[in-house]
């Protein structure tokens, strides 16, 4: 097995715990927040300010009785929540966190992204159908409509920054994105594609306003109100994960990725200044030495050298992971927000506000974009700028492939 | 309604293509255990019919076999909500029945105490009506403010809900004392707390999109159904019990009976809203007559329909036999029917009581604005979506305890 090999499947087993605690405390914090917003306290009785509560629902949720419907398709059945679940987590094998911090760095990982979604929705749809109940089959017809109407305004917004930076890779757009390629003009496009994506994305991952696939008012719990037990916890997951997912995709796009850049002046067309790399700065500052020099790791007598490398974490590393990661947690806490405010819209109204207010502002978005990257290029670059005087990736992604 | 829905029909039965779904007796949103039937086409419904007596509690037969002064707990279990309107109104019927003037004071604290009832039955309407349409931080909030009334409620009668306050004759004890300070603290946090609520939902487009053009009734429709309260003045009808035949001195408030026209959600939504504004501005009245009556009596003055006084008991035999007698034996009305009908906070809400001269009623029957109000859901629903029925249920505002009775 090569170290490259090696390598992911350490990475991806230290993202699948981190994912799944993540999981199990955005739970947490959001039922704290609501609490928060509705003048309440939330959980806080198991553990210390509740922090155990988690571990409790998850104990819980194992524990319970799981029944399966007489008459529903067994197979399909089972495979729904898997296929949910699995999707949304694999959106995360693609998402760099940080400067190196990443499972798999995929050239066409937004394409790739859009895809693993749509495959989510399948376990959704498949889950309401096979449970042979009439309130799933309702919530798996939202479901199919919703997401298929979504989704291409979701693909419109992401297609704006794509178009100025021309790449597919998340690395290359935070990478460019305020780069010596900036031009403030794209703020024009890029805030309200922004905008319009975290609204897709309420959409795509179904929650308030758009929770209408699972809304418990109308047709109980959607397309699972059959499951019990783990499967059930399954969709949960899988929506808080797809979550995270978008808000990870957000910041990406839109907020400047893992990097952390601050104006040198007011005037937006001055270079910023890149303090992405704190930690190093603060480490160079104190001065630190031996074990505790940079970069961190495991031990050296555990890890093999060729492994070490790749596991370890440099202050860039760590530094951009951090910025990532508050990054996130605001667009995460703005979730939250939205959720303790907004009503439910309906059906209908849901569909006309995509096909009819997304697609089309969305399709103009593009089209803006395409004209601004024609007639004002990215600053730096020749008017007559093709891809391939883009900046390269900053990893060599060949290798991991070469390497096989 | 010539063929009942029932979710096993035949393709024939129902139209092709089209679903039977049962929402309820056990859904999230039928407030209780109203079980709706709908027929589906889609998303859209084609029939709806509502199906009642899931929480049948026999109380108006109960209250042939028990006498006139027991009955009055079984009433506030009735619309669960506004425990003191279901009293009032039974109070009320008796009073006529026997005749008597009942003391002004006595009058004022069923009048804030009415008042207040109407707050927290709507402060539960808007938060369940709310948390129906997603808005899910209002229902919390209302809750909030509800239970500041409950407080009230547990002050001077001992309870937080069934409170078997209000008693023939007047109201079973004076206001004990911090009342007029809980009342008065009420006040001032009550007007705020409308500005927020209606800061989040009155403008918002996602409340008013799901609101407007929904379930909406004409006025003839209404009137033909027969509803009653905010939902007829929703409509355009101004009738309203406390100011067209006032009760319990309303004549002396002054208040206005909002009125909207478009006969929708949002307007049963406004209406609503602007009752509770003008539910404050009674109370806040109400407080003022309280402070001008300290001190007088609570309870008519008779021999036979009130109770002796608790002193008095202790002094002499007389009032000890007279108390023994009033408890066990119960009051005895002269024979004769009386109806009397209050506005309560989910519209007309009516006792029809006939007696023979003895303890107990002949017969209790229940004018119940619920129950009455319901009977329109179908005519809502027919050809709006699956969303909207659940709005329009939240629109009515039902209690189930007072449907089934």
């Amino acid at each position: 097995m090569s170290p490259e090999l090696l390598t992911i499947i350490v990475r991806g087993g230290i993202f699948t715990l981190c994912l799944l605690t993540a999981f199990a405390y955005l739970t947490f914090i959001e039922r704290r927040m609501l609490a928060f917003f509705t003048w309440r306290v939330g959980p806080n009785r198991v553990g210390p300010w509740g922090l155990f509560q988690p571990v409790a629902d998850g104990v819980k949720t194992i524990l319970k009785q799981e029944m399966v419907p007489m008459k529903a398709d067994k197979v399909l059945y089972m495979m729904s929540p898997v296929i949910a679940f699995a999707a949304c987590f694999g959106m995360f094998g693609l998402i760099p966190v940080g400067e190196g911090v990443w499972m798999s760095n995929v050239p066409v990982a937004v394409l790739l992204l859009l895809g693993l979604s749509s495959l989510g929705a399948y376990g959704l749809i498949l889950a309401g159908w096979s449970s042979q109940s009439r309130y799933p089959f309702l919530g798996s017809l939202r479901t199919c409509a919703q997401v298929i109407s979504y989704e291409l305004a979701l693909g419109l917004t992401l297609l704006v920054p794509v178009i100025i930076t021309g790449s597919l890779s998340f690395n290359d757009i935070g990478n460019i994105y305020w780069g010596p390629h900036w031009n403030p003009l794209y703020l024009l496009v890029l805030l309200p594609a922004g905008l319009l994506f975290l609204v897709a994305a309420c959409a795509e991952t179904g929650r308030v306003p758009f929770d209408l696939p699972e809304c418990e008012a109308e047709i109980v719990a959607g397309y699972h109100t059959e499951y019990s037990s783990m499967k059930y916890a399954m969709f949960p997951m899988g929506e808080y994960i797809a979550m995270t997912a978008f808000s990870a995709i957000a910041v990406h796009m839109f907020l400047g990725g893992y990097h952390l850049y601050i104006p040198s002046s007011i005037d937006l067309t001055q270079p910023w200044i890149n303090i992405s790399n704190w930690v190093g700065l603060l480490v160079d500052k104190i001065g630190l030495s031996g074990a505790l020099a940079p970069p961190w790791g495991p031990p050296k007598w555990l890890v093999p050298e060729p492994y070490w490398a790749s596991l370890s974490l440099s202050p860039a590393g760590l530094s951009t992971t951090l910025t990532f990661l508050a990054k996130m947690a605001i667009l995460i806490l703005t979730f939250m927000w939205v959720r303790a405010t907004l009503p439910r819209m309906r059906y209908d109204q849901l569909m006309r506000f995509g096909w009819k207010l997304m697609l089309p502002v969305g399709l103009v978005l593009v089209f803006l974009t395409s004209v601004l990257v024609v007639f004002a290029p990215p600053a730096g670059s020749e008017a007559e700028d093709d891809y391939g005087s883009r900046p390269q990736p900053v990893v060599e992604v060949e290798d991991v492939y070469a390497s096989r | 309604m010539s063929t009942l829905l029932a979710p096993n029909m035949t393709v024939e039965e129902r139209g092709a293509g089209h679903i039977i779904v049962n929402m309820g007796p056990q859904h999230p949103s039928t407030h209780g255990v109203l079980r709706v039937v709908l027929e589906l086409d889609g998303e859209t419904v084609v029939r709806c019919v509502p199906h009642i007596g899931y929480l049948h509690t026999g109380i108006e037969k109960l209250s042939e076999y028990h006498n006139y002064i027991k009955n009055i707990t079984h009433y506030c279990r009735m619309d669960y909500l506004s425990p003191m309107n279901n009293e009032l109104a039974y109070c009320l019927a008796v009073e006529k029945l026997i005749g008597g003037e009942i003391p002004a004071r006595a009058s004022y604290i069923r009048v804030i105490m009415s008042e207040l009832t109407r707050v927290i039955s709507h402060m539960i309407w808007l938060g369940t009506h709310a948390l129906d349409m997603g808005a899910s931080s209002v229902f919390f909030y209302c809750a909030t403010e509800r239970e500041k009334i409950i407080e009230l409620y547990e002050m001077i009668g001992g309870q937080r809900m069934m409170t078997s306050y209000i008693r023939v004759g007047g109201v079973k004890d004076d206001t004990p004392e911090g009342f007029e300070e809980g009342l008065e603290a009420w006040l001032g946090d009550f007007m705020p707390f409308m500005d927020m609520i209606e800061g989040l939902l009155n403008e918002n487009p996602i409340w008013k999109e799901r609101t407007q053009g929904v379930g909406v009734l004409d006025q003839d429709t209404v009137i033909s159904y027969g509803l009653m309260g905010p939902l007829l003045r929703a409509a355009g009808v101004p009738q309203d019990v406390r100011r067209d035949e006032p009760y319990c001195r309303y004549e002396e408030f002054d208040f206005e009976v909002p009125v909207e026209y478009e006969g929708d959600v949002y307007a049963r939504y406004r209406v609503r809203m602007r009752e509770l504004r003008e539910s404050h501005k009674i109370v806040a009245q109400g407080l003022q007559k309280l402070r001008e009556t300290r001190g007088m009596p609570v309870m008519w003055a008779s021999d036979e329909f009130a109770p002796p006084k608790r002193q008095d008991i202790y002094a002499d035999i007389e009032n000890l036999i007279h108390h023994f007698k009033y408890w066990t034996e119960g009051m005895k009305p002269p024979a004769g029917e009386a109806y009397a009908s209050i506005e309560s906070s989910k519209g007309e809400l009516g006792f029809y009581v006939v007696s023979d001269g003895s303890a107990k009623p002949v017969r209790v029957k229940v004018r119940g604005p619920s129950f009455v109000n319901l009977a329109a859901l179908g005519a809502m629903c027919e050809g709006h979506l699956i969303a909207d029925v659940v709005a329009v249920i939240g629109s009515i505002d039902i209690v189930l305890g007072e449907v089934d009775r």
